[in-house]
């Protein structure tokens, strides 16, 4: 009996989302006023699976993901919850948000249990040491003192994100690394802790595509391995749609859909969404199609006023409703949420 | 075929700003003014500077005594006290000073001088005194303020010689705020030409300047200054000395300013919009004026700017080793070589006055080639 | 079709790198562009793929003359066929012919002065060359301004008022503004957001349906590629290793590089077969290239001979060459024609 319940409360807890993201809203003060860069994203992140965050420039993408280990500027005033519930009894049920960004608490769970990957892999290594160096420095603060042990987990690291010679390597310096391979150390310096989450914001923009192919199947084989789940924050639908259980669509600070992979490509319901998937152009289509762009440019938000952010370059806005309302969440079915008044009377969904 | 927006003759209208103060109509050199602004400590360093300048500008005027004017009755009188209020409480509208009466001190029977209640003088403005050119040109006898004669006003005390040190001081400044201006500005003009060939040609005629360069920068300052004073011949007229030692201030520091040209030059050189505009077809001399000019003007700029302490420095420390500035010309850096004996520091601390001065105009151009820093570059975020 | 504008024969771009460990060693040579020749036709579209550092956009640069090349010609043929050597150009006939050729930048963030308002950027080329009246300037300027759309009330803002996707606008309508016949494009619209990337790409087809330009269009995205181009071009650490028509080089490639580009490519698509084919390794370093075919390292299907002999780029279809020993017996991989799945 005693045992049936702590199965039930086991299999309850493996139910629970790792990171569950609630109301978060992030304010900047402009010179012309308050920025509303995020406001008001809700998302899950169920262990050991991926989200991907999408969206264009200025969306809002990356202070959202940042905001989860609280490394935003301070200027960024932030509120809303950031529940984490790690499989560690000693943080379950954590609300980052609610901590200390600069104490003791945060620092030992970033890097440790949520570990980030950046753009630009030259900016996470300081140049004055070795990359070995500095992945040992990770392994010793989150893992193990013993120098020794700490460098043969690095040098396995960087055997696993098939960096060869590592033991040369090791002892390089990052500019001696090029961008793939700097990019590849940057993810075993983050997996060298065994996170239960890694953020990864554009990791392979900078890249190109042989090696993007590279570091994106290097991202999946390690996902499987160590089963950890993936915040992947990028502007390509391509990499979404490679990588992803799951997608959420941002635009100008608000999640405008957020759907399963295949039912957002395949039905795709808000108008940015279908805009930004007919947009692009792909490989194997039909040559010398006109695109369909979606006209105008993102706007700034800057005290904007309750309205759907989309209005001006939507096509198929409702004046008189779209740009004098807050836009609610609708639900078009259990997973998928779209921000659109098109589909608040209508249940089913269907294309209007 | 897609119809593409129709050209309407009118449209030509539209080509006149609309707002000129709109942020998106400004230039660069309005951006940098508001970018500026915000700087605090730079707008007020500039208020503070304008004030220095102005005064040296009316030094004459402002100074209620000439440069050669000695009385050795006061020989090292402390700085007087401006009151309001006489010994019997009573106020004055109009402030006053009590003339200054030699004493001796009971204990150390050393020299001193307390105030005499009995007389008593008025601080005026406009007063007569020493005849000079006013700006330069119109002769004039009437100062900013003093005191009728026969009474004496030493706001900051007088030196071993019985001159009033703020009458002094407020000369002083002309020479020593204007030398790292002038020297500066050859500086500039140097630097400009020399860094802008470097940068332009490149190959050897660069490495050729950048040798030179790094030649001229290598030498110690100080042996440098003292063989190229030791070239100044002893008696030379003021005018020439002063040119002398501007002269030998930009022969250092015009390297600096090269050397910044010459990088801006090389990064300009390179960039999208120069190129572009080579491929438009725009002429070379247009594009050295039009865009590389504009591009680097801003840096030269701060650049100038703080190259001026280090100016100054150099001119205080000249003339403070006596081997720049020399009597009777008088600058800060002369002042203060009456500190350079311990027991004149340590009773006559008013001697060290200039050095307040100078830590205030080099402290200033510091601040204001800080916010001219972070103003060059309105475009990066 | 068939009418060239413009022949690149055997073009050759090298730097010289100083070696940084030794005091006085020689420098080495970098070969960044390897005798590099094809034609370009009247009114096509030729896109230049390949990764970074494989010389694609010091080629562009080389052809506007905004980079010297180290040896080579550019047969530029005017609009009354005459054959100008276009890199050797000088005085008057530079100022009649070098208008014919423009460029637009990948960034538009430091390809617009940011000191002069987007009036003066668009008419600058135009006061350059021509003796024209201010009204005359004017109305030349708005009028292309519009064609661009771009907002004609705002060409006293500067530069730093616009978007990516605007500044991009203006860098066209500054290239356009000569009437050039020619216009290179260097990552004309890597730099911008997905939907403003859709906006430029239009804007590009209309204006050459409109006055006939021919583009080369420089690009490391080959969905764009295939959408945008008639004949594509693949370089490979400063060679041309494939150039085909867009039909035949994305149903059909013919060089392992080409085939591997395509299949990295991510697609919309979740439920697309993944079966990228991963490359191994690095993309070789320019200073010291692999002997013999510059791709061998990396390529699945290579053989002593390719370790050995360098091979030429040879015609091995109609209008197909391939610059692979064994581009006849390879069967690689294309992208299939799939119909489009959307809502």
């Amino acid at each position: 009996m005693t045992t049936q319940t702590a199965q039930a409360a086991q299999a309850a807890k493996d139910e629970r989302p790792l990171l569950s993201v609630q109301d978060l809203k992030i304010r900047i003060q402009m010179e012309n006023g308050v920025m509303h860069a995020v406001d008001g994203v809700d998302f899950e992140i169920k262990k050991g699976k991926t989200l991907g965050l999408v969206g264009e420039s200025g969306c809002g993408k990356s202070l959202t993901s940042r905001a989860i280990i609280g490394i935003n500027p301070k200027e960024c005033e932030t509120t809303g919850t950031i529940g984490y519930d790690s499989a560690d009894a000693a943080d379950s049920e954590l609300n980052l948000l609610s901590l200390d960004p600069k104490g003791k608490r945060i620092r030992s769970i970033r890097g440790r249990k949520i570990a980030m990957i950046f753009q630009e892999p030259m900016t996470a290594f300081s140049p004055m040491y070795t990359i070995g160096n500095q992945i040992m420095e990770a392994i010793r603060t989150h893992r193990t003192k013993n120098k020794k042990e700490a460098k043969k987990i690095a040098l396995e690291m960087l055997g696993k994100v098939g960096i060869s010679d590592q033991e040369k390597r090791f002892d390089q310096y990052p500019h001696e690394f090029s961008g793939g391979m700097r990019q590849r150390a940057m993810i075993s310096m983050a997996l060298s802790c065994n996170p239960e989450l890694l953020i990864a914001d554009e990791p392979t923009t900078a890249l190109d595509v042989t090696i993007q192919a590279q570091v994106l199947e290097l991202m999946q084989s390690l996902q499987r391995e160590f089963g950890m789940a993936i915040l992947l924050v990028t502007h390509d639908l391509g990499i979404i749609a490679e990588m992803c259980d799951e997608v959420a669509v941002m635009y100008l600070g608000k999640i405008v859909e957020q759907a399963p992979v295949k039912e957002l490509f395949y039905n795709p319901k808000h108008p940015y969404t279908k805009g930004l998937l007919k947009s692009m152009p792909r490989l194997g289509g039909e040559k010398s199609v006109r695109l369909d762009s979606i006209e105008g440019s993102v706007p700034m938000p800057i005290d904007m006023p309750p309205m759907c952010g989309f209005y001006e370059r939507c096509k198929d806005r409702i004046e008189g409703v779209c740009n004098v309302n807050a836009v609610p969440k609708t639900d078009i079915s259990d997973q998928h949420t779209v921000r659109c008044f098109l589909y608040t009377d209508r249940p089913e969904g269907e294309s209007p | 075929m897609r119809t593409l927006p129709v050209f309407r003759r009118s449209t030509t209208e539209a080509l006149k700003p609309e707002a000129a103060k709109d942020i998106n109509y400004s230039s660069q050199w309005r951006l940098m003014y508001i970018k500026f602004k915000r700087h605090k400590l730079a707008r007020i360093s500039l208020y503070v500077l304008g004030f220095l300048y102005f005064v040296a500008l009316f030094a004459q005027f402002i100074a209620p005594y000439g440069l050669q004017s000695y009385d050795s009755k006061y020989v090292n009188a402390p700085p007087m006290t401006v009151r309001f209020i006489d010994g019997e409480g009573k106020f004055h509208l109009q402030p006053f000073v009590y003339e200054l009466k030699s004493a001796r001190d009971p204990e150390t029977m050393r020299k001193i001088f307390v105030a005499d209640t009995e007389k008593k003088y008025s601080l005026q403005f406009f007063v007569k005194g020493e005849e000079y050119k006013f700006l330069g040109l119109i002769p004039t006898t009437r100062h900013l303020f003093g005191v009728e004669e026969p009474g004496r006003l030493f706001m900051l005390g007088t030196d071993a010689m019985g001159r009033d040190m703020f009458s002094r001081i407020v000369l002083g400044s002309q020479i020593s705020l204007s030398i790292p201006l002038v020297g500066v500005g050859i500086s500039f003009v140097l630097g400009l030409i020399i860094g802008g060939i470097s940068g332009y040609f490149g190959g050897w005629l660069d490495s050729i300047i950048q040798r030179i360069i790094e030649i001229i920068r290598s030498f110690p300052t100080l042996p440098l200054w003292m063989a190229l004073s030791a070239a100044i011949p002893p008696r030379i007229p003021i005018v020439t000395m002063y040119l002398y030692i501007v002269i030998i201030f930009a022969f250092i520091g015009w390297t600096d300013l090269a050397r910044v040209v010459r990088g801006k030059f090389i990064s300009l050189k390179n960039e999208d919009y120069v190129i572009a505009a080579k491929i438009a077809g725009v002429g070379n001399t247009k594009i050295i004026v039009k865009h590389l000019l504009p591009g680097f003007i801003s840096y030269l700029v701060v650049a100038t700017t703080l190259a001026i302490p280090n100016m100054i420095l150099g001119e205080t420390a000249m003339s403070f080793l006596g081997l720049g500035i020399r009597s009777p010309a008088t600058s800060w850096g002369v002042l203060l070589q009456e500190a350079q004996k311990i027991e004149n520091v340590a009773l006559y601390p008013w001697k060290l006055i200039p050095l307040g001065f100078v830590i205030l105009t080099v402290l200033a151009y510091n601040f204001l080639g800080d916010g001219l820093r972070d103003a060059a570059d309105p475009y990066k975020k | 079709m068939t009418k060239s504008i413009l022949d690149v024969v055997r073009l050759n771009k090298s730097f010289d790198v100083k070696s940084r460990k030794k005091l006085w060693a020689k420098p080495t040579r970098v070969q960044v562009l390897n005798d590099i020749t094809f034609q370009l036709f009247e009114g096509e579209t030729l896109s230049i793929v390949g990764e970074s550092g494989c010389g694609k956009t010091t080629l562009g640069r080389c052809i506007v003359r905004g980079m010297s090349a180290s040896s080579g010609e550019v047969n530029y043929y005017a609009s009354e066929g005459e054959r100008i050597d276009y890199l050797k150009l000088k005085g008057q006939d530079a100022k009649k012919y070098r208008k014919d050729i423009q460029m637009i930048f990948q960034d538009p963030y430091s390809s617009l002065s940011p000191r002069m308002s987007v009036y003066d950027i668009i008419a600058e080329p135009l006061i350059a060359n021509f003796k024209l009246r201010k009204s005359e300037i004017d109305d030349k300027v708005t009028e292309i301004a519009s064609q661009t759309g771009l907002n004609v009330s705002y060409l006293q803002r500067y530069p730093h008022a616009f978007s990516g996707g605007q500044r991009q606008r203006i860098a066209i309508a500054r290239a356009l503004i000569m009437q050039p016949r020619l216009i290179v494009c260097d990552e004309a619209v890597s730099a911008l957001d997905v939907s403003i990337q859709a906006q430029i790409i239009n804007l590009l087809k209309d204006l050459q349906e409109q006055y006939q330009i021919t583009y080369i269009f420089i690009s490391h995205d080959l969905s764009i590629v295939q959408n945008i181009s008639d004949r594509v071009a693949v370089m490979h650490l400063g060679r041309i290793v494939e150039l085909a028509s867009t039909e035949s080089m994305f149903s059909q490639p013919k060089h392992p590089y080409t085939e591997a580009l395509m299949s990295a490519v991510p697609q919309p698509d979740p439920e697309r077969k993944k079966d990228r084919i991963i490359l191994e390794g690095e993309v070789p370093n320019p200073a010291n290239p692999p002997s013999g075919c510059h791709f061998h390292p990396r390529c699945a299907y290579r053989t002593d001979k390719c370790v050995q002999q360098v091979p030429e780029l040879r015609e091995v279809g109609d209008g197909h060459f391939a610059a692979c020993h064994y581009a006849e017996e390879l069967n690689l991989r294309g992208v299939r024609h799939e119909e489009a799945k959307q809502a």
